[in-house]
């Protein structure tokens, strides 16, 4: 019990939760947009969405190792990005922007931002896969009795691709939940603790706090079941299922 | 899909195991840039191999996962590590658990060699030696000569203050409208050892923070506020940024140093740490070698750390890998004039006449010690800008927490 | 004509977002991509080249020191220095390291001796212009002095500054204030000179390099990060099998249970179904880093250690809670009436199992297989523990690069070394993501 008071009085324990909380409320939500969205365009099979499709799915298979030499050149000052702003004229060469200098808060939204740009085609792909398995007539339907693209897909769409939005949400979420690798990648330990961030922290960086992490695991276990239960019971998953 | 079937039934099939081949495994947190690792492999570890006509498999880890593995190995009885070197701070967790073997009556028959007596503390526990010593570590002042123009008058690169380089910094800083110095942030929790040499040379008790040289040495840390790099809080290293020419100047781990200056000699400086009123101050490490308990290869093992830890092999390694220090006395004889000598050389130099610092067996856990300092520099340095020997007082308590 | 425009348009402006979509995407891996190709000197310059270089432009000049080798850098445009040197063998090998160019001897000695040659020529014109910039370098060393000296001033006073505007001193806060401003313009003004005589300067050496220096162009090693990568990793090979096997393995077992888990959840009703169906994700729940050793001990106790099978029975443990609401999800929604239709025309159960509802679950399965392959292709932490002399590619790829902090290049190369297989991956399995019913439009 003395690891869970322990963790507890340590003021970086509310500051995870909080730091993962807007991360989860932010990410997920801005995720979940930009994949259904790019889902329904792919699913619009035009010239070149299969095209699209194979570029938007790279970013997912890209090792941790890639993904951390990719942002750490790209985020120092006189990294690619700064590079490319500079040679667009977009910035001066003495108005270099300090993108790892922000505040807590910026360096959260950053971090958001580039997590999307790689967990994008994972929601995606699930729901495509959803997408691909509607019974089109059902749509046409929807089309021959009048209603408009945006009625279409709020009532039939939608609601008929729940499984998959649920699937892809709750496996989201819940990863969501334990981010930490790509914070630590690009800004080290505990420059802005998250929850699962900690638990590696006490496991690995600090040695002899393996009962501290344990107990941290615990609790971020119980955190995660409670919001994928909350999750499940408002979004209707258990009742769909039970028919 | 049924192309996909075949393949995995393919990797069914192929599910073999490969056979065992009696070799010696050495892991290491020593040697690990790519260059250096060639290196060893090249000129230190294949002669080894013709003269002992046996398989070296040479492996680079950082420190945590060594243990890892070793963990794994010794809970489940099949130890297939060998040799493993690790840094001096994790070396008390090793002995403590038991998996490194005393070395004690072996090396005492090398009359060859003496040990430098200063890395002892580390690496004798109860007067048992478990650890050889090898690739010594200290701080080194690394410039780039672009930061020059700035230098103020009358200050000798080779030979600088605390406040010359504050004064310095600072003066670049105001120029060039932002900070160019760099330290390693909070990260990796190196801080520490960054201001150690600034507490040492103010003649401060490190890493404890409730003396006056340590208020000395933050009170000239918090003054250089301006001077750090707009990105410093996330630097986990120093290479990088020094590289880029995002900053210009530091006072680093002397392998680190050497890995700047030799990209590029022409462009870059390397001086002693700065030295204080007490003298050149600097936090000194080393890594170690040892067997671990179990190994199915003992004399093999004891045949390579006597092959290594002979002086001329030493500064073999030693030179052609960065700018660690050899840590047997009778190396340091043959040193020459290339980069890397200036490295050792001047690295040396802080060996002998600084005033020196180790990390005391004496900590519950050194990793927490390193974040009271992350700590500081995050609030006290970053934020506030200013010296606060209350707050060192209450901080100080958090440190004395960790005594054992 | 009117409608015809607008649909234009409309297309325009869709294949521009499109476009745009994909630039977002791709720019980052871009510039990894060429970042892999580019030498020490390049991916460390500012601002960095939108390409990597094919060849390398040298000056060599003589020194106090022996020779000053430079190289031209196309973003600074100007030759910066990387060796000075008597030890032409040195010299080389350290150019080669910085710029990928090897130099061989026979050309090095043949442009030394070049060079020896054109400074015995020109030693009148080149003694003349030395002496006269010396004149400037003295101007210059003493403007620099004026400069720290007054920047030091600046910030003495600025700590004062501080203190006085701490203290609510407003007279005095002023008085500082004003001998600030005069300071900084002083500072101002010495830069601008600066400036002046350094152009003075630049402008003399421009006409001095060409009678000191001989310039002369080696081609640029496109693959040498790769080579090195290789060269430094011991046994990629074998290593890169070892870890398809792991991924091919870790699909096989995860599809298979969970594949056949997802049907149960998505057909059978059963008591306790919920709790169940949210317990096969608690693996996921519970963060991973932190049972991970216990785990691999008691994989390791059941003699797995260091084979191929124990860590994809690892990975598997992950995975399965993923697929089996990724295939439940699909299997939802193929229509149970499909099946039953199926059956109604003499398939068996099974048959229909086969023939109807799994080519219309393939997207699904396809998806979950894609990130069983992902999360089993990058897992280095567990490999490395559980592995000695059978490491799987990524453990390999962390030995090489775990000390590469300072050569972002050698990482790059790295990086897209490893990505390359999972990359290959993804895209065969995209196929079955996007094949079945034909468009939808939404």
């Amino acid at each position: 019990m003395g690891y869970y008071k322990y963790i507890f009085r340590d003021p970086h324990f509310i500051e995870a939760i909080i730091n993962t909380g807007i991360f989860v409320a932010i990410s997920v939500t801005l995720e979940f947009i930009i994949a259904f969205a790019l889902a329904l365009l792919i699913n619009k099979k035009f010239k070149g969405a299969g095209a699209l499709l194979s570029l938007a799915l790279i970013p997912m298979a890209l090792p941790p190792v890639a993904v951390g030499a990719m942002w750490s050149s790209a985020f120092a000052q006189n990294g690619w990005l700064n590079s490319l702003l500079y040679r667009l004229g977009l910035i001066t060469a003495d108005g270099k922007i300090p993108f790892l200098a922000g505040t807590e808060m910026q360096s959260l939204m950053l971090i958001i931002l580039i997590d999307a740009w790689q967990v994008i085609p994972f929601m995606m792909v699930i729901l495509l896969a959803g997408l691909q398995n509607l019974p089109k007539e059902s749509i046409e339907a929807g089309y021959i009795f009048g209603a408009d693209k945006f009625t279409v897909l709020r009532k039939i769409t939608m609601p008929m691709m729940k499984p998959s939005i649920q699937t892809a949400l709750i496996l989201r979420i819940i990863a969501a939940l334990q981010v930490w690798l790509i914070i630590v990648m690009i800004y080290g330990y505990r420059r802005i603790p998250v929850l699962v961030e900690e638990v590696v922290y006490y496991n690995e960086i600090v040695l002899g706090f393996y009962r501290v992490a344990l107990a941290y695991s615990v609790i971020v276990s119980i955190i995660v079941s409670i919001v994928a239960i909350i999750y499940l019971k408002v979004s209707g998953a258990f009742e769909s299922s039970e028919g | 899909m049924k192309k996909l079937l075949v393949l995995l039934l393919f990797a069914f099939v192929f599910t073999l195991v490969a056979a065992e081949k009696p070799t010696l495994v050495v892991v290491s947190r020593l040697w690990t840039p790519p260059t250096e690792k060639e290196f060893v492999i090249n000129e230190i570890i294949k002669p080894f191999e013709q003269q002992y006509g046996c398989n070296v498999v040479f492996k680079t880890m950082d420190d945590e996962t060594i243990l890892k593995q070793v963990e794994l190995q010794e809970k489940t009885g099949n130890v297939t590590t060998d040799v493993v070197i690790v840094y001096a701070a994790n070396m008390p967790e090793w002995v403590q658990k038991g998996y490194v073997v005393d070395l004690t009556p072996y090396v005492s028959k090398w009359t060859d060699r003496t040990f430098s007596k200063g890395f002892d503390s580390m690496t004798v526990f109860n007067g048992k030696r478990y650890f050889l010593p090898i690739g010594a570590d200290v701080y080194l002042t690394l410039i780039n000569k672009k930061a020059l123009k700035y230098k103020p008058e009358g200050v000798d690169v080779q030979n600088l203050t605390w406040e010359d380089l504050q004064k310095w910094a600072l003066a670049v800083a105001e120029g060039e409208g932002e900070g160019k110095f760099a330290v390693t942030g909070v990260p990796m929790k190196s801080f520490i050892y960054q201001a150690g040499a600034v507490i040492l040379s103010y003649g401060g008790h490190w890493p404890n923070l409730d003396n006056p040289g340590a208020m000395a040495g933050f009170y000239l840390l918090a003054k250089m506020k301006k001077a750090f790099a707009p990105g410093v809080m996330s630097y986990d290293d120093t290479r990088p940024p020094m590289k880029r020419e995002e900053t210009w100047m530091t006072v680093a781990h002397c392998a680190r140093v050497g890995e700047v200056y030799k990209s590029n000699p022409a462009q870059f400086i390397v001086a002693p740490v700065p030295k204080g009123p007490a003298g050149r101050g600097s936090v000194a490490g080393t890594s170690g070698l040892a067997i671990v308990k179990g190994t199915k290869h003992f004399d093999l093992a004891l045949k390579f750390l006597e092959y290594i830890t002979r002086p001329d092999i030493m500064l073999k390694v030693s030179k052609g890998a960065g700018g660690f220090i050899p840590t047997v006395d009778e190396a340091i004889n043959y040193l020459g004039k290339s980069p890397e000598d200036e490295v050792i050389e001047k690295a040396i130099r802080v060996l002998q006449n600084g005033v020196l610092a180790y990390i005391e067996p004496i900590w519950k856990d050194w990793g927490q010690v390193k974040l009271v300092y992350d700590e500081i520099f995050k609030n006290m340095i970053m934020k506030k800008g200013q010296l606060d020997p209350d707050y060192l007082e209450l901080m100080q308590l958090k440190i004395d927490l960790q005594r054992k | 004509m009117n409608r015809k425009f607008k649909k234009g348009v409309t297309t325009t402006l869709f294949y521009l977002v499109v476009a745009g979509i994909a630039i977002v995407i791709a720019l980052p891996m871009y510039f990894l991509f060429i970042i892999s190709f580019m030498s020490d000197q390049e991916a460390y310059d500012w601002p960095i080249t939108m390409a990597p270089s094919f060849a390398n432009r040298f000056a060599i000049q003589k020194s106090e020191r022996g020779y000053l080798i430079s190289v031209y850098s196309k973003s600074k445009d100007e030759f910066v220095p990387i060796i000075e040197t008597k030890n032409l063998r040195e010299m080389i090998d350290r150019v080669e390291l910085k710029t990928n160019s090897t130099i061989s001897m026979n050309l090095l000695e043949k442009r030394i001796k070049e060079l020896e040659g054109k400074l015995q020529e020109n030693k009148k014109k080149i003694d003349e212009l030395k002496r006269s910039m010396k004149p400037y370098e003295d101007r210059i060393s003493k403007l620099n002095h004026d400069i720290s000296r007054t920047l030091s001033d600046i910030n003495k006073l600025n700590e004062k500054l501080e203190l006085a505007k701490n203290a609510g001193m407003k007279d005095i806060v002023e008085v500082i204030e004003g001998q600030l401003k005069t300071l900084k313009e002083k500072f101002e003004l010495y830069k601008s000179k600066l400036e002046e005589v350094q152009n003075e300067v630049r402008h003399l050496r421009a006409k001095l390099v060409p009678l000191s220096s001989i310039e002369f162009t080696v081609p640029k090693n496109l693959f040498a990060n790769y080579t090195m990568f290789f060269r430094v990793t011991n046994d990629a090979l074998p290593a890169l099998t070892r870890s398809v096997q792991v991924a091919l393995l870790t699909i096989a077992i995860s599809l298979s249970i969970g594949g056949l888990a997802g049907y149960a959840f998505a057909r059978y009703y059963f008591k306790g179904k919920n709790m169940l169906k949210l317990s096969v994700l608690f693996v996921r729940m519970f963060p991973g880093v932190s049972i991970a050793m216990p785990m691999v001990i008691i994989l390791a106790r059941m003699g797995f250690y260091d084979k191929p099978l124990g860590l994809s029975l690892v990975y598997s443990i992950g995975q399965i809670g993923m697929t089996t609401w990724i295939t439940a999800s699909i299997f939802m929604g193929v229509p149970v009436e499909l099946e039953e239709a199926a059956q109604i025309f003499g398939c068996s159960k099974w048959g229909a199992f086969f023939h109807v509802t799994l080519p219309l679950a393939l997207p699904g399965l396809a998806a979950s297989a894609m990130y069983a392959f992902i999360g089993s292709w990058s897992e280095t932490a567990q490999a490395i523990i559980l592995t000695q002399f059978n490491p799987t590619f990524p453990v390999v790829v962390y030995e090489t690069l775990v000390g590469a902090k300072g050569l972002i290049n050698l990482v790059a190369a790295g990086g897209v070394t490893m990505a390359v297989p999972a990359i290959v991956f993804t895209l065969i399995i995209r196929r079955y993501i996007l094949q079945m019913w034909g468009g939808i439009t939404v």
